[in-house]
């Protein structure tokens, strides 16, 4: 007798994998087919349906005996035999259905368990039991002759008696495709864009030899025939080269792509079971499932619309008879729309449900400490609900088994970021909410700057780029530089250093970059070029960090790391509260703008008794005075808030179109920190000054 | 019982070795584009055939100073591609199989370093490398 084949370690790790991407296409099937048979429990069971899910049932089991995963392959096993019984009653129900999914579970987790080397929690031999205890003989009277013609015999109980699939699985021969993992595809791009970056080298080397031939001045006759000689020999193996490498380039960015659908899989089940177990009823739609999208953005893709439609269902989809009470139809509808914009993916998730509570989210953030109790007062409803994206943040008291624990937006939100996707939250109370994704469909090269800093080459995303300004006459001790008449921070070596090892040495430039509306200049010794370059997420194992979360390879060959510019934004400090005291209704409006712009929270007055009630009730960082208005001017407002010693650290600017020298010492006695003519460069005056001001506390 | 030999690649610094089969490239003059806030065990993200790997340093985590001018290693642990920053390599050679009597985890030491008897490098575990609190990023 012949000993087993017994893989090794290795060996058995790449079947795992394998027969882990297998499964996870087979458990799709199932559970696909499972939510067919509940959604048709009234009708007969189309045999159509069961043969598929037998076979996919069939393949589990077959794939799990061959690795010897033998409680899958016992679960699949009781699976089709559950699922031969369905064939003849006519009737699966809501409780089998359940029990389906269990099987799917327990499936799931034991290979991943699996996988991971570890062991899974699931009683085999009491779900099997249950698999096969759900299987019962017709419920009454004999199967009619339909049924018979669709049902299938009972599965075998040995390996040798398994049903002859020959009949129903397509042969190799007429499957012409080939399972091809993300992480083989990956590096077969990788490949081909070192093959593309070869033939960048070769075209400019032969032109550079091409050139050196002409400035040789070589005898004219010498020439004519050298570097003739030199052009045959490479124009068409270069020109060859350059279309193979463009075809092979679109062939596996196409082999990369799968429909959107695959992420839309899991959804109708997360639904199904949420909106059960909290008791709401719920209709799901799904839309623009044929658009071909990455697999890399796929894979980001998938588990963030889970989340959010989890959340949906938790959070937003009301009770029925909430629902009813407000006038609403008693089944919610959560809507996921997918559609292709030019080279964009814009997924909406739509519910019709309460939208966000604006006032728990308000309590939230104070809780938290991302708010005080001013800014609370003043914040926009549409600036409050993005805080529902950050990190930790759920209005949930308890940590709940559904959404409540406050994470995964925010990680919606990371993984989505390292390809330039963007996450955006609209709400209206009462009525709803729609979460916005939006991702590239292809992972496309993308315009970079190419700074360097001290040396080391750092990429910056043209698109985030406001401008890039020289340094030069920028006194170095300067903590902001002017761009279009606006004071930008500069970001501080602290900040540099955490990108690559700098020094401290003046640079020569600042690229100014901009990002949720706010702007930041990081300096730097050199521009160096603007590309096109095929950006990546930093490569697990490596943790992401916190200004580079992507990279890419510059055509030498180097890696080129890409600051983020939306976390180098966020390392701003708080802009602080500011009111202003301005009867204008214009220029208050301006002065509004610039310094909300600038991420100060804002509230206005229209004249001195009305700033001075203000500060009397609610804390300020600074305040912004016109000088003549009605009741109350600026200089005696200034005098009595320094008089009454209100708010004793609060900044105070005066601004006037009279820019006289008895205004600016009235002022300054008074108690004004600052004097400021309006006029040209105002809006960089105000900015820098309360900068100034409020960063000297 | 004990099975073929197990075929590694010696380090420096001296004294440690990888599995052959964890070996993907040795990369001699890799550009290492330096990433300071990626933790204190990794240096950096380099290029591998068109693709990024992160980079340790072995040196700093075997507790020695940063290594310069040294050699990138290109290796694969659970699934996943890195780069280890090693002073060079000093030869391949067998060594026995990992039977549990000749080469056993040293409980003095890192999880990711076996120990070995005398005169044998010691094998780095690419996989548990990874686990090593020092390569978890900031918290």
């Amino acid at each position: 007798m012949s000993e087993a084949f017994r893989p090794d370690a290795e060996l058995q790790r790449q079947l795992l994998t394998t027969f882990a991407g297998e499964a996870r296409d087979e458990l799709g099937v199932l559970s696909k087919g499972l939510e067919a048979l509940e959604a048709d429990t009234d009708a007969a069971i189309g045999a159509g349906r069961i043969d598929e899910m037998m076979r996919a049932a069939h393949s589990l089991k077959g794939g799990a005996r061959a690795i010897e995963l033998e409680p899958v392959d016992r679960i699949a096993h009781a699976l089709e035999t559950l699922l031969d019984g369905a064939t003849e009653r006519r009737e699966f129900g809501a409780e089998t259905v359940d029990l389906g999914y269990r099987a799917l579970d327990a499936i799931e987790a034991l290979v991943d368990a699996a996988c991971g080397g570890s062991a899974a929690s699931v009683n085999v031999a009491a779900l099997c039991d249950e698999l096969s205890a759900a299987k019962s003989p017709p419920a009454s009277g004999e199967p009619t002759a339909e049924d018979q013609a669709a049902s299938i015999p009972d599965a075998p109980t040995s390996a040798e008696n398994q049903p002859k699939p020959a009949q129903t699985e397509p042969s190799i021969a007429a499957d012409s495709t080939v399972r091809v993992s993300v992480a083989k595809l990956t590096r077969l791009v990788g490949s081909m864009r070192e093959l593309e970056r070869a033939r960048v080298g070769l075209e400019h080397a032969t032109g550079e030899m091409t050139a050196a031939a002409e400035a040789a001045d070589l005898a004219a006759r010498q020439y004519d025939s050298r570097a003739g000689a030199i052009r045959d020999a490479t124009e068409q193996p270069l020109a060859r080269l350059r279309r193979a490498t463009r075809e092979l380039s679109d062939d596996i960015s196409q082999a990369r792509t799968a429909p959107l659908s695959l992420a839309f899989d899991p959804l109708p089940r997360a639904v199904r079971d949420l909106a059960r177990e909290l008791g709401r009823d719920v209709q799901l739609t799904l839309s623009g499932g044929n658009i071909d999208v990455d697999r890399a953005v796929l894979e980001v893709i998938r588990p963030a619309l889970v989340h959010l439609i989890r959340n949906a269902v938790d959070h937003g989809i009301e009770p029925p008879a909430m629902r009813a009470a407000a006038g609403k139809p008693e089944e919610g509808t959560i809507a996921v729309s997918g559609e292709a914009r030019g080279s964009q993916l814009v997924i909406e998730v739509t519910d019709d449900g309460a939208g966000i509570d604006g006032e728990a989210v308000k309590a939230k953030a104070k809780e938290l400490g991302l708010i005080d109790e001013q800014t609370a007062a003043s914040i926009q409803y549409s600036e409050l609900i993005r805080f529902v994206l950050r990190p930790g943040f759920s209005t949930r008291d308890g940590v709940s088994e559904v959404s409540g624990r406050g994470v995964g937006l925010d990680a919606v939100f990371e993984g989505l970021t390292a390809f330039e996707g963007r996450v955006e939250v609209a709400s209206r109370l009462g009525i709803g909410t729609t979460v916005t994704l939006r991702a590239p469909l292809a992972i496309a090269a993308s315009e970079c700057i190419v700074a360097e800093i001290d040396g080391h080459p750092v990429g910056l995303r043209l698109s985030d780029a406001v401008r890039i300004i020289s340094l030069d006459d920028v006194p170095e001790e300067m903590a902001t530089v002017e761009i279009a008449g606006t004071a930008v921070a500069l970001a501080g070596p602290a900040v540099v250093d955490e990108l690559v090892p700098a020094g401290t040495r003046p640079r020569r430039f600042a690229v100014a970059l901009e990002a949720d509306s706010r702007q930041i200049a990081l300096p730097v010794d050199e521009v160096k070029a603007i590309m096109r370059l095929h950006t990546m997420p930093l490569p697990p194992p490596l943790p992401p960090t916190d200004l580079v979360r992507s990279a890419a390879i510059l055509p030498s060959g180097e890696v080129l790391l890409l600051a983020d510019a939306r976390a180098l934004v966020a390392t701003l400090p708080p802009a602080g509260r500011i009111l202003i005291a301005e009867d204008s209704a214009s220029q208050r409006e301006w002065a509004s703008r610039v310094l909300s712009a600038a991420g100060f929270s804002v509230s206005v007055t229209a004249d001195g008794r009305a700033a001075l009630r203000e500060l009397e009730q609610d804390s300020y960082d600074g305040l912004l005075t016109d000088f003549q208005m009605p009741d109350l001017d600026g200089i005696e407002l200034i005098r009595q808030i320094r008089e009454q010693k209100l708010q004793p650290r609060l900044r105070i600017i005066l601004w006037s179109a009279s820019d006289d020298v008895t205004l600016r010492e009235r002022a300054s006695e008074a108690g004004a920190d600052a004097f400021i003519a309006k006029g040209p460069g105002t809006e960089t005056d105000i900015l820098e000054v309360f900068q100034r001001l409020l960063s000297a506390e | 019982m004990t099975g073929d030999a197990a075929k590694v690649l010696e380090l420096l610094p001296g004294g440690h070795a990888l599995r052959q089969e964890d070996l993907i490239q040795i990369i001699a003059d890799a550009q290492i584009a330096p990433l300071p806030s990626a933790g204190e065990g990794w240096i950096g993200v380099a290029n591998l055939r068109g693709n990024l790997i992160g980079v340790i340093d072995l040196g700093v985590l075997l507790g020695g100073a940063a290594t310069s001018n040294g050699l990138l290693v290109a290796v694969s642990g659970n699934g996943l591609q890195y780069g280890l920053l090693c002073e060079g390599i000093k030869g391949a050679s067998s060594l026995p199989a990992a039977d549990g009597a000749t080469i056993r985890r040293g409980p003095e030491d890192s999880d990711w370093l076996q120990a070995a008897p005398p005169g044998q490098p010691r094998l780095i575990d690419t996989t548990l490398l990874l686990a090593d609190p020092r390569l978890q990023g900031r918290l």
